[in-house]
């Protein structure tokens, strides 16, 4: 009988540690990318996080510039169609250049995009742009909101949420918590 | 009465191949993989994907998870050209 018990615990175990879920437990995430820390923000609990990946200047011809690692959120429970994902773009470094920016990735996103709200506030000291509206993708209306954060003189932290309406009202708090969690992490 | 003991395991197991493989009946990671690549997009003159046309090729190194499309879903009415129900705008306060 203790036999059994041990290898019923042997399994679980490797059940946990092979399950390829990771849930976030009121941790703080920091964003880092081509060995920079850039932001650090928040991960709400019971949502998995994917770190995405970035590639290396070494490995692009000619000097390119490195497509920005992209990591994402996705709480872990119900049937929705959503994605939130945060971003230091590789292409921009200041505020000013954020309308091009977006003139060129809400196509890549959404069709028939149409801004509803635009606003400048600070977010934990920093300057910061918020443009949310709304838009489609395979036949569904969709919501986005984007806050966009100057975190260091020459990056900007991006924070995006695209998804169906209910699902931004269900989820409103997490979001907004992700939004206000992001802080710059300092010159090392 | 091994096998009694194990029932409980083989029970966790089974939860757990159903919630993954059911997941509400939708895959999330469809449009990560689209939303992530339309940023790639902004960033890159990517070729097309071998598997899909009209899929951006990931950058050099990078081997993402083939996504799948989304479930089947019955067609309803499209609206109008210019017309969307009003919501209100997302203030994120």
């Amino acid at each position: 009988m203790l036999d059994c018990v041990k290898h019923c615990l042997v399994a679980l175990a490797v059940l946990a540690v092979t399950g390829g879920i990771v849930q976030a437990k009121d941790v703080s995430v920091t964003y880092e990318t081509q060995g920079r820390a850039i932001f650090t923000f928040a991960a709400p609990d019971n949502w998995q996080v994917l770190t995405g990946f970035e590639v290396l200047p070494s490995d692009l011809q000619g000097g390119e510039t490195p497509a920005p690692r992209i990591v994402s959120l996705f709480p872990l429970e119900g049937d929705r169609v959503m994605w939130s994902g945060l971003w230091s773009p590789t292409t921009i470094g200041r505020l000013d250049e954020l309308e091009d920016y977006l003139a060129l990735l809400a196509p890549q996103l959404l069709s028939d995009v149409r801004v509803t709200f635009r606003d400048e506030r600070l977010i934990n000291g920093r300057e910061s742009r918020i443009v949310s509206g709304t838009g489609t993708k395979d036949g569904r209306d969709l919501d986005f909101a984007l806050v966009a954060i100057q975190v260091r003189s020459d990056r900007v932290a991006m924070a995006a949420f695209i998804g169906q309406p209910e699902i931004y009202d269900r989820y409103e708090g997490e979001l907004i918590g992700i939004m206000n969690s992001i802080r710059a992490v300092e010159s090392q | 009465m091994i096998r009694f003991a194990l029932l409980p395991l083989i029970l966790v197991l089974s939860a757990c191949d159903g919630v993954w493989v059911g997941y509400g009946g939708y895959d999330p990671y469809y449009y990560d993989y689209g939303f992530r690549h339309g940023i790639y997009d902004v960033h890159h003159d990517i070729d097309v994907d071998i598997n899909r046309p009209d899929r951006p090729r990931p950058p050099p190194g990078a081997k993402p998870e083939r996504p799948r499309p989304p479930a089947a879903r019955p067609e309803r009415p499209r609206p109008l050209p210019g017309h969307r129900p009003s919501r209100p705008p997302r203030r994120m306060r």
